[in-house]
């Protein structure tokens, strides 16, 4: 049985044929403390999630270089972290393997069999929690005139059903990978409370999404043809215009942040082998931030509610996003909020030229809550200043 | 500044609120009441329901939702599916299992079905029903659909489902007559209690899974079954019913 289902996964990686491609309403990059308050980032970002939230944030920066550095994220869901925890050898740190009993046993004949249940416990496993795994690095200049950052990000999705939308044993596998450069600046104004933000970017993205019955091995074997590979490895390429708009209005203690922002004026068309994404719809969206402050310490509460005109046609909870940063010493951060309606939560502690972060999220990847959840932990390390 | 405090208070509660759990705001059943919550499909519960092995919940979600809009037919798989699973039926292991025709169809298939030795006969005859009522299911969708067409993106899976339930009940049909309760053996000796009628309606339902239109998958399963009513036919006897004891007796070899 495990045999088959590396095969399978194995037909499937290598030809893929897209059936649908995802796009989402929120930026093509987020940094890991802005996905911790709930993905509210149009009126405060993090370091290069500025240059794709809101460019006119950069004008903010207390210094001249707001950041220059690197980040790596890893993301990795719940489940699959409980998975492979379960399967570690206690000595790793695991909880001992999935069919041990817990006492040593000499007959090798019992090992063999510990040793199939294992693989059948993995297999059933992966039916009924799905893996995604992700991957993120950026680097960036981001000063308080123009900011720039070349960025990658990619994530894997590989989920199976006994029972499929269409009452069979189904196997899916999405991907998302963007990559590209960014750079934007703040346009100040004469107004001290109105700053405008401009980011050009220049992105290659592919999202795709391959779905076979089990049962039936003629489907599955139809994506080995190469053609189809090709679709899942190329990507397409555009170059897109965000504009942004930020007011300001700045107290002793406490300040009111209101932003507008536009993604992808005009549409970026993006051209590419690939089968998706063909275009980034122009997305219109509003945020509002109030920073309560002391010299030191903050505490941040922002809303967004994002593409207002429902360009991507997506339900209401995935195009509101909300939470809270608080901010120690500017050393320390926790966040917490709600993503796409699910509670995030996360912390980040800044080592002058290390940075980490950890946060705790939930994206749904179907279009009601509750159809297709992913419970993500993500990792961040940022070395800079 | 009462409104600071407030505020501060505010920020908190929504980190204490988003750390009290994993469910949605706007979940139908475990959100926040305040708000018009956001339903999944009829579809997408009874799957909810189907992968909990929760069949009979699976049903109960369907079957109105037919009823409301008989002629949305990407409704009638799942509903297949979950009176299958309700049957008995291990369609992951079906799925596993790939048929062959060198395969023993019978034996290979009975691995996945509930024999009359592993359920008593009341539970087993709620299965036959189950399945019965899963095949008639698919049977209520029009033939133009039921073809290996792209224009409905269920059409295919509908088709491999009702020979796969179709081969299904056919084997369990013919098992009431030939496993042996207590030792799970194939044994002639239970086909006494055969009639003719129930023989003739064995050959019936198992043509039935020929007759069904060749779609990509589905055609090694009836190779399979074929092979069995081939042998069957095969066999020496006078009646039908001589037929299947001579070949449940080279099964039993």
């Amino acid at each position: 049985m495990a045999r088959f289902s590396v095969a399978l996964l194995f037909s499937l990686i290598l030809g893929a044929q897209a059936a649908h491609a995802k796009k989402t309403v929120e930026p093509v990059y987020q940094d890991p403390f802005d996905l911790a308050a709930g993905g509210a980032s149009l009126t405060r970002a993090s370091k290069e999630g500025t240059l794709f939230s809101n460019p006119a944030l950069l004008h903010l920066a207390s210094g001249f270089i707001r950041w220059i550095g690197s980040s790596t994220t890893l993301t990795i869901n719940k489940e699959s972290f409980n998975t492979a925890k379960k399967f570690l050898p206690k000595s790793a740190g695991g909880t001992g393997g999935a069919s041990s009993t817990g006492s040593p046993s000499t007959d090798s004949s019992s090992n063999n069999s510990s040793t199939a249940n294992s693989s059948a416990e993995i297999v059933d496993d992966v039916l009924k929690n799905p893996v995604r795994l992700g991957w993120g690095e950026a680097i960036s200049l981001l000063t308080r005139r123009v900011g720039g950052a070349f960025f990658s990000r990619f994530e894997l999705d590989l989920g199976a059903h006994e029972y499929g939308p269409a009452g069979l044993p189904q196997i899916e596998l999405q991907t998302e990978s963007y990559n590209g450069f960014a750079l934007g600046a703040p346009v100040p104004t004469p107004l001290s409370w109105l700053i405008f933000g401009v980011t050009a970017k220049y992105i290659m993205a592919s999202e795709e999404y391959v779905s076979a019955d089990l049962v039936d091995q003629t489907q599955i074997s139809k994506y080995s043809d190469p053609k189809m590979a090709k679709s899942l490895y190329s990507q397409n390429s555009g170059v897109g215009l965000d504009l942004a708009a930020l007011l300001f209005f700045q107290g002793s203690s406490v300040d009111l942040t209101m932003a507008a922002k536009a993604d992808d004026i005009g549409d970026t068309q993006m051209a590419g082998d690939s089968s998706g994404p063909k275009q980034l719809k122009q997305v219109n969206s509003a945020g509002l931030g109030l920073t309560l402050h002391t010299g030191a310490d903050a505490i941040h509460l922002s809303a967004d509610y994002r593409d207002i005109g429902n360009a991507y046609k997506q339900p209401l909870f995935k195009r509101i996003y909300a939470g809270t940063k608080v901010t120690l010493r500017q050393h320390l951060g926790v966040a917490a909020g709600f993503y796409q309606g699910y509670p995030s939560i996360g912390a980040e502690v800044d080592l002058f030229f290390l940075r980490l972060a950890l946060t705790a999220y939930t994206r749904e990847l179907g279009d009601h809550p509750g159809v297709a959840p992913r419970h993500m932990y993500m990792f961040s390390l940022s070395t800079g200043f | 500044m009462p409104w600071l405090s407030k505020l501060t208070s505010l920020s908190f509660l929504v980190m204490l609120v988003s750390c009290s759990g994993d469910h949605n705001l706007w979940d139908c059943w475990s959100g926040f009441k305040r708000i018009k919550c956001d339903k999944p499909t009829a579809e997408q519960i009874a799957q909810n329901h189907l992968n909990n092995r929760d069949f009979s919940a699976a049903i109960e979600v369907l079957t109105p939702a037919i009823a409301d809009d008989p002629e949305n037919y990407s409704r009638y798989p799942l509903l297949a599916a979950a009176y299958a699973g309700r049957g008995g039926i291990d369609i992951l292991g079906i799925a596993r299992k790939q048929f062959g025709s060198s395969d023993s169809a019978l034996t290979s298939f009975s691995a996945f079905l509930p024999t009359p030795n592993t359920v008593d006969a009341e539970t087993y005859q709620q299965d036959l029903s189950d399945v019965a009522s899963a095949v008639a299911t698919l049977r209520a969708v029009p033939s133009n659909i039921l073809t290996d067409s792209e224009a409905f993106s269920y059409s295919a899976s509908a088709i491999l489902q009702l020979t796969i339930y179709q081969s299904s009940y056919s084997i369990m049909f013919l098992n009431q007559f030939i496993i042996s309760p207590t030792s799970g053996t194939i044994t002639v000796d239970q086909l006494a209690n055969m009639t003719p009628e129930q023989a003739e309606q064995v050959l019936t339902n198992l043509l039935a899974v020929g007759d069904l239109p060749q779609v990509s998958g589905n055609s090694n399963m009836q190779s399979a079954v074929s092979t069995i009513v081939t042998t069957i036919n095969e066999q020496p006897g006078a009646t039908t019913k001589d037929k299947i004891a001579a070949y449940v007796a080279t099964q039993n070899k």
